[in-house]
């Protein structure tokens, strides 16, 4: 079996107001995995984020890198903070630098390389990006889209093996959502492993591999989307809805449209085709439509 | 303030060096603050006000404004420099008579204040030249090769940027309340005022945690270091500087030192 990159084990934490954010879970990714958590707010995303990235200590259970437990001391630290980025929700949080390019420098040069080194990491990461051009521009001046994209490419700079992404397309317009979408993608291409939470359920089923549902800080459900998102006792206890995919999918079976065996499809295009496919009356009016 | 930092970053001179822009600054300022007279000081005003509208093309209508700013106190202040109260007779342009006292502006006092008033205007002009040519960013790369110490440096980028995080806070949470009414008079005002500072603060203190543990994921070791941008040097701007500088003190020793 493949070693996980990144693995928690009966992971609990407390905030010292008494919250209790984790209750015992476990997550494990490997390379090149593209894996959606979801859940409502509050049940222990963000808090779970932090401890894969060692900015929290666990007080029970423990994360493992690359099957190595964490020791929690500097040069740890350092090793799990070079290997696992996090791309906060906010981009206010995460940009403390005026200048784009000194913000995009900051992770390389605190990894110990030289100058120009960082300067071609970050070079590379604001390529990838898309933010060549904003390179000589004030932070405050960038719209949020900008911001976001200059926040991705702090971490990217850093060449991460796990990039985490805390709701990505939150208050992003469609196009840049798109293009969002499009750069985790490429970067799971890259053989990086990827973790994003969201609170959009069509959005989770087309993209991710694995699926982890959380509630009130543990796991209750995981597995690949097509099976996660058929359970419907899960997608209530998280208050989701069922993607509109599963949910044509059923109601075509259902109502005998489509054969009951059928797999589930993975997406919009696998279920049109499916549709097409199992419709008898479908290429001959397709074909009359054409010539017509 | 946010006009400034606004043509900071926009006008013609962002892209030259910032040690060039610095040199400038500090030798002007200092030809106006060390030679004192009436003559140099209208120069440097002169010299810095046409750098910034010619060169750097920043509207005059802005600059003028920016000017009127610190030229109203300067006013106020100077005014009273050039009126003196005396016991004596005295060589009076214009006075009047309180009692024992005369109060009254002497040519001496006149020409005091004159060149107190065009000394300090001057000195301000040479700042609002820096600061309206040369962006923060690029004024810590100066402060860093001045070997200012890192702890200041650091506050100083952190601050800078925060300024405008606050700002842009405070204009939401003001909006927000403008949107319920919450300025609909003076005393719903200053309610809602006191609540906007209260939640800024509260705001804030959280923000401050969240940008401390995105450091932290970035590897931060209690050290901000950063990569700071190549500019080169230009000699024609060296001697550009030296000649400018270099007539004022010419005119300066040609004129007698008036």
């Amino acid at each position: 079996m493949v070693t996980p990159v990144i693995e928690t084990r009966e992971l609990t934490y407390t905030y010292p107001d008494g919250t209790r954010a984790l209750r015992g879970i476990n997550i494990k990714l490997t390379a090149g995995q593209k894996i959606a958590v979801l859940g409502s707010n509050g049940a222990g995303k963000s808090t779970l984020f932090l401890h894969l990235n060692g900015i929290l200590r666990p007080q029970g259970g423990k994360v493992l890198f690359r099957g190595s437990e964490i020791r929690y001391h500097q040069r740890d630290l350092l090793a799990l903070r070079k290997n696992v980025g996090i791309v906060f929700q906010d981009p206010e949080s995460q940009l403390f630098s005026a200048s784009v390019l000194q913000d995009v420098t900051f992770g390389p040069i605190n990894l110990g390389l030289p100058q120009n080194e960082a300067l071609t990491a970050a070079k590379e990461a604001m390529r990838q990006t898309g933010i060549t051009n904003l390179e000589s521009r004030p932070t405050h001046f960038l719209s949020y889209g900008q911001k976001k994209r200059v926040s991705i490419a702090g971490v990217l700079a850093m060449e991460p093996a796990v990039i985490i992404f805390d709701e990505p397309t939150a208050c992003l317009d469609p196009g840049m959502a798109l293009k969002t979408m499009a750069l985790l993608d490429e970067l799971s291409r890259q053989g990086k492993a990827i973790i994003m939470s969201t609170h959009d359920v069509d959005r989770a089923y087309d993209w991710a591999d694995y699926v982890y549902l959380l509630q009130d800080g543990g796991v209750i459900g995981e597995g690949e989307p097509q099976h996660v998102f058929l359970r419907q006792d899960w997608l209530d206890r998280c208050d989701l809805k069922c993607p509109i995919v599963v949910e044509t999918y059923l109601e075509l079976t259902a109502s005998g449209l489509l054969p009951v065996n059928m797999p589930v499809p993975r997406n919009k295009q696998e279920l049109f085709q499916n549709i097409r496919n199992a419709s008898p009356a479908s290429a001959p009016l397709l074909k009359t439509v054409r010539h017509g | 303030m946010l006009l400034i930092d606004h043509y900071a970053y926009s006008n013609k001179l962002s892209t030259v060096h910032p040690g060039e822009k610095f040199i400038f600054f500090v030798a002007t300022v200092t030809i106006c603050l060390a030679l004192n007279s009436l003559a140099t000081s209208l120069a440097v005003i002169l010299l810095t006000g046409a750098a910034v509208i010619l060169l750097a093309r920043v509207p005059w209508q802005v600059y003028l404004k920016l000017m009127l700013l610190p030229a109203s106190f300067l006013v106020v202040g100077v005014l009273t420099v050039a009126v003196t109260f005396t016991r004596n007779e005295g060589e009076f342009i214009w006075a009047v008579q309180l009692g024992s006292f005369t109060a009254g502006v002497t040519p001496g006092g006149l020409e005091f204040a004159g060149k107190m008033f065009l000394r300090s205007l001057g000195a301000v002009s040479c700042l609002y030249f820096l600061a309206l040519t040369t962006p923060v960013t690029q004024m810590v790369g100066v402060l860093r090769w001045l070997r200012i110490p890192s702890l200041v440096i650091e506050l100083m980028v952190l601050i800078y940027r925060f300024i405008f995080i606050l700002l842009e806070t405070a204009g939401h949470i003001y909006t927000a309340q403008s949107s319920r009414l919450g300025y609909r008079n003076v005393r719903t005002g200053f309610h809602s005022f006191s609540q906007l500072v209260l939640s800024l603060f509260v705001k804030s203190y959280r923000q401050s945690q969240t940008v401390y543990d995105a450091l932290l994921a970035r590897c931060y070791d209690g050290r901000l270091n950063f990569v700071e941008a190549k500019y080169r040097w230009s000699w024609v701007n060296i001697a550009l500087i030296i000649a400018a500088d270099g007539a004022l003190t010419a005119c300066w020793l040609i004129a007698g030192g008036v």
